[in-house]
């Protein structure tokens, strides 16, 4: 076993995309467990004065030429001269400086301290002036602090998603390969009725299920409930497939033959056998969660307020007008694609390496 | 007696080299044999020795970038060593032809067998439609094809592995080829179909005249079948003999010690014997005899620098130096 | 041959009973029913809620109103009522299938022609510059969430100056009688849902076909064919034969993909489709809507299921004789 180990890490690690996916991962998981300190702003509270602010605009050198290092300007209101509306432009005279590791709203870091210490930010009251790295959205909410908060749910639902479906599919999988005959049948005719429906109308069906006066937290497990009912079924198949092959191969025979039980055939022969091949198909799923999860978000059938996700950030894109005027409110949507490339990258690779005659694609 | 011995086939040298990421492996070595019109030699080691490289490389067959193939293979005067693609496509299966050991995977599994021997026909004889359908359920029967006319028809899948083979030697015959080069062809086989595949082949190459190169590692069929045997290790020909000479005056430890590692029934109750180690890693070998980490007989010498080829007795060959002072020039 | 079809087909009927069961079971699991919403509206009555689910005989149990909505299927062709566009649903699922299994066919065709030369190209020139671009593009398409990418395509469009973007046709041809230019305006409408659509199915498919064709190629089969001395435009005729089989039946599975895949983008680009009439329709407890829905795409995969099975059989001597 520890050669396979060593012999699978080092395939993967030749896999450039692989690591470099990996990477990328690892650097978002950080940034959404650091995502209160990392975000400058709390990511619900609004601001009248930056509705649909467009990204802040960074500067380095004054109006007089001078080196200032990085700041933003002032916002000061006045009215448009033809329309009258009251409009709010950067006062190019003000000099507010972006700090690091800077005092601003307070929030509990991971749950436990509460503290107001910030990454980043400006050390001036959002009235004035605000640090919008990506913009502000209808309710003058930071965008990029919102995206920071909203990657926990995004990336979270995927893997919980995946874990449960992985769970309940391989039970399931290995019962049905492993009794064969009725239930075997039963399970197998089963799993094709539910695969004739395809997957989107099926999610977000199953979403209206989630009622929409629970709590966000409750819809989040609802949520994850939802995508795992669907994904459970490829696991079970592949599990299946590996379980029938399996059985016949003398090892599992001589258990048998040595009045092993069944269940401990399973247990300890069955599924450590199958235990990689298993981690592969998660990991190749998870893309799908992900994908899953921000569409039924952007419908508005998935996570709700308070709570935010990557998709439904983009619901806010939605409407021609926004997108064309605040293109800003699409960069949720460039996540959610760094974060299932990145997926699918790992996922390649760890094929690749645990997987190349592709014994689980050929079941 | 035959006078005039036709010697079609001379190889000299052969080298063919494999650039991998470790190193390069050097699965021929520097390999020399000859071939004679109406002969079966038998190139015989265990997997690994380089005897189907040397196979793939008459027929040019290994990709050249990366691999990399020197010396020279005289085929009745003409040179293929660095012959183009497109040259040597008039030798396949032409002028020489191979079969493999899986005949049921050496099909493709979606034509029927009629269309894929049609194809080969015609692709290097200028037949027409119908005189290669003859020609073709002619060269099934002379393999002992039952109702050829039906099994042309017929796809791989439908076949059992015996006739499958019978097949591909039909394949092979068809184009009236001077050597045939058969790799293996009976180890995917159960051993009463070997028989009659073998018995075959003996039938066929004494009517055509043919020449046969029978790639093998199973001494039992050398015994058979061959008239002389090479006996391949790691890349190199260790041993060059008649299969009587072989079989009744081995010279070379590694060929002793095949033959006794043969299961015998005077072995009942006993240990059986074995050639102790694995054949080396062909990217790890040494300056001197590549035997010389599993020779029951081995001497410093041997590590260090590699045997010549000897001729002890008349055209036995062998290369080891346990025989440097019994050389009988 | 013959008996494998019909057999397939007779099976397909308990699955579309079955299937029926399960639509059904979904629906009554979600919370509230159409009347619901009129719940928070203080201009209706507590007794107008009653009546009115009185009349829509939603106050009768669930086992009644499945067998009520099956009889109907079966005696009168009758798929329910919409409550919300007061019509029957049977015929506002047919006016909208055109639309919905033309932009399914198209894609799937495009993908098909794009797909299969590309994975080709990338099997026989592996690790070049082309394989990497397209592998690249391969694993972007499939990550890119297909709305996200309308979103993306609509704000070009409009930075771009065009004044149509969505829908299939610019306001002026709505209702048009059919002339060229009314053609050339829906393709200029059409390309975006085809691309959006086919990019991710594209890319899987496309690299389907670059795994199989290099498996064939290391096969044993494609070596012999060279030691016949055949030519190398021989040999890549039958290793893309060979490849292409197994593509057949992802072909047919596909089907129920592609429709599924237009919703989403149908919903973004407002397309006269399917897919924003079922949202609507779940948003609104519609349920006969939903459940014929669902029903008719179920039917459809199981249609495309047999479909590809039949031409796998066609095309492989191995399965047509077992």
């Amino acid at each position: 076993m520890e050669g396979t180990r060593k012999r699978v890490t080092e395939s993967f690690f030749k896999h450039k995309l692989g690591v470099f996916g990996l990477v990328v991962l690892a650097i978002l998981y950080l940034i959404i467990i650091f995502a209160d300190f990392i975000a400058p702003y709390n990511y619900t509270t609004t601001h009248r004065n930056f509705v649909y602010a467009a990204p802040s605009k960074i500067r380095f050198r004054d109006l007089e030429g001078k080196w200032r290092g990085p700041y933003i300007c002032e916002m000061t209101k006045a009215r448009d001269p033809i329309t009258y509306e009251v409009i709010f432009t950067e006062d190019l005279n003000t000099v507010v400086p972006v700090k690091f590791f800077v005092r601003g709203e307070e929030y509990k870091f991971l749950g436990i301290w509460t503290t107001n210490l910030h990454l980043f930010g400006v050390e001036e009251s959002p009235d004035k002036a605000m640090l919008l790295l990506f913009g502000a959205d209808r309710f003058g909410r930071d965008l990029f602090s919102r995206i920071v908060v909203g990657g926990r749910v995004s990336m979270t639902v995927g893997l919980l998603g995946t874990f449960l479906s992985v769970f309940i599919g391989a039970i399931i999988g290995s019962l049905s390969g492993y009794y064969g005959g009725r239930i075997d049948i039963l399970i197998q005719r089963f799993i094709e009725l539910l695969r004739s429906f395809p997957r989107i109308p099926l999610w977000l069906a199953l979403a209206v299920i989630v009622p929409p006066n629970w709590p966000s937290t409750w819809v989040y497990f609802g949520i994850v409930t939802v995508l795992s009912l669907i994904g459970w079924m490829g696991v079970a198949r592949v599990m299946r497939g590996l379980v029938l092959s399996l059985k016949e191969k003398e090892f599992v025979l001589a258990a048998k033959v040595m009045g092993v039980s069944d269940m401990k055939i399973i247990r300890k022969h069955l599924i450590p056998n199958t235990l990689s091949y298993l981690i592969v198909v998660s990991t190749l799923s998870i893309p799908g969660m992900i994908l899953g999860e921000s569409s039924i978000s952007f419908l508005g059938l998935g996570i709700k307020e308070p709570m935010t996700s990557w998709g439904l950030l983009l619901k806010q894109a939605q409407s021609l007008s926004e997108l064309e005027s605040h293109p800003w409110l699409m960069i949720p949507g460039i996540f959610i694609m760094i974060a299932v490339l990145s997926f699918n990258f790992v996922g390649d690779a760890l094929r690749d390496a645990v997987d190349p005659y592709r014994t689980v694609e050929k079941l | 007696m035959i006078d005039i011995l036709e010697r079609i086939l001379t190889v000299t040298n052969l080298k063919t080299y494999f650039r991998t990421q470790r190193g390069t492996v050097k699965a021929v070595d520097d390999i020399s044999f000859h071939l004679d019109k109406g002969e079966i030699l038998a190139l015989v080691g265990e997997s690994g020795s380089g005897k189907s490289v040397t196979a793939q490389s008459i027929l040019g067959l290994v990709k050249v970038p990366p691999a990399v193939v020197e010396g020279s293979i005289l085929f009745n005067g003409q040179e293929l060593v660095g012959l183009s693609q497109a040259e040597y496509r008039k030798i396949r299966g032409m002028r020489i032809s191979m079969i493999f050991q899986e005949p049921m995977s050496s099909f493709d599994p979606l034509y029927t067998i009629g269309q894929q021997l049609m194809e080969v026909a015609k692709a290097h004889m200028p037949w027409t439609e119908e005189e290669a359908k003859e020609k073709i359920i002619a060269t099934l029967k002379s393999v002992h094809i039952p109702e050829p006319e039906k099994r042309y028809d017929e796809y791989p899948h439908e076949m059992s592995g015996g006739m499958l083979q019978r097949i591909m030697i039909a394949m092979a015959l068809i184009t009236g080829p001077e050597i045939i080069i058969a790799d293996e062809p009976t180890t995917a086989l159960d051993v009463t179909i070997q028989a009659q595949v073998l018995n075959l082949m003996q039938e066929l190459q004494s009517s055509y005249n043919g020449s046969i190169i029978f790639i093998t590692h199973d001494l039992g069929v050398v015994a058979e079948i061959a008239d002389r045997v090479h006996v391949m290790y790691a890349g190199k020909i260790v041993e060059k003999a008649s299969v009587e000479e072989l079989f009744n005056n081995p010279l070379h430890p590694y060929t002793i010690g095949l033959l006794t590692s043969r299961v015998k029934r005077e072995y009942k109750g006993l240990d059986l014997p074995y050639i102790k180690g694995y054949v080396p890693s062909a990217d790890q070998f040494s300056n001197g005899c590549r035997f010389s980490s599993r020779c029951p007989k081995v001497r410093k010498k041997c590590h260090e620098h590699l045997p010549p080829d000897l001729e002890i007795a008349k055209d036995h060959i062998v290369s080891c130096w346990l025989f440097e002072e019994s050389e009988d020039k | 041959m013959w008996a494998f079809i019909i057999r397939r087909i007779l099976i397909m009927i308990p699955m579309m009973i079955l299937a029926s069961i399960i639509c059904f079971v979904i629906i009554e699991l979600q919370p509230g029913d159409f009347v619901s919403q009129y719940l928070d509206n203080p201009r209706i009555s507590p007794e107008q809620i009653r009546l009115l689910r009185e009349q829509l005989a939603l106050d009768k149990p669930a086992i009644t109103r499945y067998f009520m909505w099956v009889k109907g299927i079966v005696t009168k062709g009758d798929f329910g009522y919409s409550f919300a566009y007061q019509r029957p649903v049977g015929d506002l699922i047919w006016e909208r299938m055109g639309w919905t299994v033309i932009i399914a066919l198209v894609t799937i065709a495009l993908q098909w022609v794009l797909a299969v030369p590309m994975g080709i190209y990338s099997a026989l020139h592996p690790y070049s510059p082309g394989d990497y671009v397209m592998t690249f593009t391969g694993f972007l398409g499939i990550s890119i969430p297909d709305f996200f990418f309308a979103l993306i395509l609509m704000f070009f469009m409009l930075k771009m100056g065009s004044t149509s973007v969505g829908g299939l046709f610019s306001t002026q041809f709505i209702g048009a009688p059919w002339t060229w230019a009314k053609f050339l305006d829906l393709l200029k409408h059409l390309w975006m849902p085809l691309v959006v659509v086919g990019v991710s199915g594209l890319a899987g498919l496309m690299r389907v076909m670059r795994g199989n064709m290099l498996d064939i190629i290391g096969s044993p089969f494609i070596t012999s064919l060279r030691a016949y001395g055949l030519d190398e435009k021989t040999v890549r005729r039958h290793a893309i034969k060979n490849a292409l089989n197994p593509m057949v039946s992802i072909a047919g599975s596909e089907l129920p993909n592609v429709f599924s895949g237009t919703i989403i983008t149908a919903i973004v680009l407002n397309l006269p489709t399917m897919g924003p009439f079922f949202y609507n329709a779940l948003l609104n407890h519609d349920q006969y809507l939903v459940m014929a829905f669902l029903m008719f795409i179920a039917l459809i995969t199981q249609i495309g299921n047999l479909l590809a099975d039949i031409a796998l059989a066609l095309l492989d001597p191995r399965i047509r004789m077992s």
